[in-house]
């Protein structure tokens, strides 16, 4: 059932951003083929998604979390499940969400994202399996945190509405694509497979 | 009751909106967007266990009372099993948290849940209907495992906002308090009362200002953590202390809680702008931000308004009405507010050619407050006939121009090209296709 998860144990809002972000699509394209390497995602994603609708025959896929140890593996998998044409959505972690406080204390050091040319091998290797890279989102860019960061001396001296504002101006730079969304805690890739 | 000079137009209201709730349910329940000061939920569409259903309810009840037609009480009971399906064994109403959804435990939503419920079976048992019991069953386990069992903090004699941090929100607190109120009433026991509501109702009075002159006097502070308070003050939320603070009054008998109540009606009053609106924020050094300029929420202060009258209170809000009234799209939904583009705008001067896409959008969270209220003060027996229109409007989002379009089936926001940025097909989880600007949070 979705929704069950209490407001008090969710994951840090740009992990959350970067799953709602990828539901219209995952709406459209019901029995998705889902690869979560992480327990506190995996909830986070029953809370969007009825996870006993994986088919046989997915026609989308979802890859929240790469992990070192085992990304090659999944690809391949992905690669072998997904036919021509199927979306694939890919969450993960980059190396500035090790400011993230909330994640300081989780176990995500073997996330592929956060090594400095995670990504980087990770679209490299997409396209080498025959997924084209549509488009990859940064969240929580640096932009953001650079203006959010801001608003706290304003409240500091106590310019209350500014500091207000400042926030939620940052909430206008949260995602972002281009050269500047690699600095950002979270990236949001969508590719989709053009070739069998 | 309000007076008002017009009278049919909020029975025309209210039967437009009692059809437009139609179009926003599902199987499951009412659904939607929903665009707040504090953050917005666009992409999750499906149903909201959340504050909605205590306006819903409410509201059909009012119409049941003064008219006596069963349908209305068939649509609040249908509400009140739309909770009860969605709670869970511990007691959360799923995807209760309203803007933050999808998640369980938002406040002071669940409360508000709790109070719809506990309205609907004081009304069914009032009536010798004997379905009472599994309303008040699903409210009472909530507000004991819930309010008592996580959020009631011994020390500080006030439910917290978050179970492991000290915190006190007092618009959430009177809303629960305003149920541990209904719950007494329900079950003859003044405990609920005495242990809990009148406890909190202290609390929101040492949040208040009294500083007679000043602008700000009667203006009750958003929330604190430990004793630091934070000094912003919101008129909407202010307002929704004032049921609860009129019941205290009622039940002890103690000046401290009208004067209390009293005194943020006259706080609110003193900010208000001729056209009707309020200010969303004023903070301790009087600067504020007038944006977004809230319409449907307006419910809860004209709703304010009038529990007070009786006490002498006399401000005259029809200002306020009327511009509830006009917000009333040909959907029958009542647009959120003025202004969204301008909650952050630093330096210029907000002009606005076009309204924001959060503006515009009808969302049952506050259409159910505009709802309460106005159900409060039909004129007739019988409602008119309404019917629900397509509604079409040019509007911006992200510095980009969109044609929005509501109907009965659909929510569809286009680029002026024809393009689809975003598509909810009502009764839908998810909007899809959404762009990103839809992603906004």
């Amino acid at each position: 059932m979705r929704g069950i998860l209490p407001v008090v144990t969710l994951s840090p809002l740009e992990y959350r951003y970067a799953l709602d972000a990828a539901m219209p699509v995952l709406a459209a394209n019901p029995g998705p083929y889902i690869i979560c390497n992480s327990f506190l995602f995996r909830e986070e994603l029953r809370q969007r998604l009825s996870l006993t609708t994986e088919t046989e025959r997915p026609q989308i896929g979802l890859w929240v979390e790469p992990l070192t140890r085992s990304w090659e593996t999944d690809l391949h998998t992905f690669q072998k499940s997904l036919p021509v044409g199927a979306p694939l959505i890919v969450v993960t972690s980059r190396p500035l969400a090790r400011i993230i406080p909330e994640r300081r204390n989780s176990p995500f050091e073997s996330a592929l994202g956060l090594q400095p040319v995670g990504i980087y091998s990770l679209r490299k290797a997409l396209k080498k399996a025959g997924f084209a890279l549509e488009t990859t989102y940064g969240i929580h860019t640096l932009t953001s945190i650079g203006i959010n960061f801001l608003s706290q001396p304003a409240n500091r001296f106590r310019l209350f509405a500014l500091s207000d504002r400042l926030l939620y101006k940052s909430k206008l730079h949260y995602c972002m694509t281009g050269p500047l969304s690699s600095f950002s805690t979270v990236g949001l890739i969508f590719a989709k497979k053009v070739v069998a | 009751m309000l007076t008002t000079n017009s009278v049919t137009s909020i029975d025309t209201a209210v039967a437009r909106l009692d059809g437009w709730f139609d179009t926003m349910r599902s199987v499951q329940g009412y659904g939607g967007p929903v665009a707040h000061w504090w953050q917005q939920s666009l992409i999750y569409t499906g149903p909201g266990f959340d504050w909605r259903y205590e306006g819903i309810i409410a509201g059909y009840l009012n119409l049941w009372e003064r008219s006596g037609e069963d349908r209305w009480l068939q649509k609040a009971r249908r509400a009140g099993d739309d909770l009860i399906a969605g709670q869970l064994e511990n007691g959360h109403f799923v995807a209760s948290a309203f803007e933050i959804n999808p998640a369980s435990g938002g406040t002071p939503h669940e409360a508000a849940c709790a109070i719809g419920l506990l309205l609907l079976a004081l009304a069914l048992r009032k009536k010798g209907l004997e379905e009472w019991q599994g309303y008040a069953s699903g409210a009472e386990l909530n507000l004991k495992t819930f309010y008592l069992g996580e959020l009631w903090d011994e020390e500080a004699q006030s439910f917290r906002d978050s179970p492991s941090v000290p915190s006190f929100v007092p618009n959430k607190a009177a809303t629960a308090a305003e149920a541990f109120f209904l719950l007494s009433e329900l079950t003859n026991d003044q405990l609920w009362v005495e242990r809990y509501a009148l406890p909190n109702l202290n609390r929101i009075i040492e949040h208040q200002i009294v500083s007679p002159g000043s602008r700000l006097d009667g203006a009750v502070a958003q929330n604190s953590f430990g004793s630091r308070k934070v000094e912003k003050y919101f008129p909407i939320y202010n307002a929704r202390c004032v049921p609860a603070l009129i019941r205290g009054y009622n039940w002890t008998n103690q000046a401290k809680y009208l004067e209390a109540a009293l005194r943020i009606m006259h706080f609110i009053t003193r900010w208000l702008y001729e056209d009707g609106s309020l200010p969303t924020v004023i903070y301790a050094n009087q600067q504020l931000n007038r944006y977004p300029s809230w319409i449907a929420p307006l419910g809860d202060v004209l709703r304010a308004g009038m529990d007070i009258k009786p006490y002498g209170f006399s401000a005259d809000l029809t200002s306020t009405l009327n511009r509830l009234l006009e917000g009333q799209d040909a959907s029958g939904g009542i647009q959120t507010a003025r202004g969204f583009a301008a909650q952050s705008r630093l330096g210029r001067k907000y002009r606005p050619e076009k309204p924001d896409v959060r503006d515009v959008l009808h969302v049952a969270g506050w259409c159910d407050k505009a709802f309460r209220f106005l159900t409060s003060n039909i004129s007739g027996v019988i409602l008119p006939a309404a019917t629900n229109q397509d509604f079409e409007i040019d509007c911006s989002l992200a510095g980009k121009s969109w044609k929005f379009l509501e109907t009965v089936e659909k929510l569809e926001i286009r680029h002026r090209n024809g393009k689809p940025g975003y598509y909810w097909r009502k009764g839908e989880q998810y909007a899809s296709p959404a762009e990103p600007d839809f992603w906004l949070r």
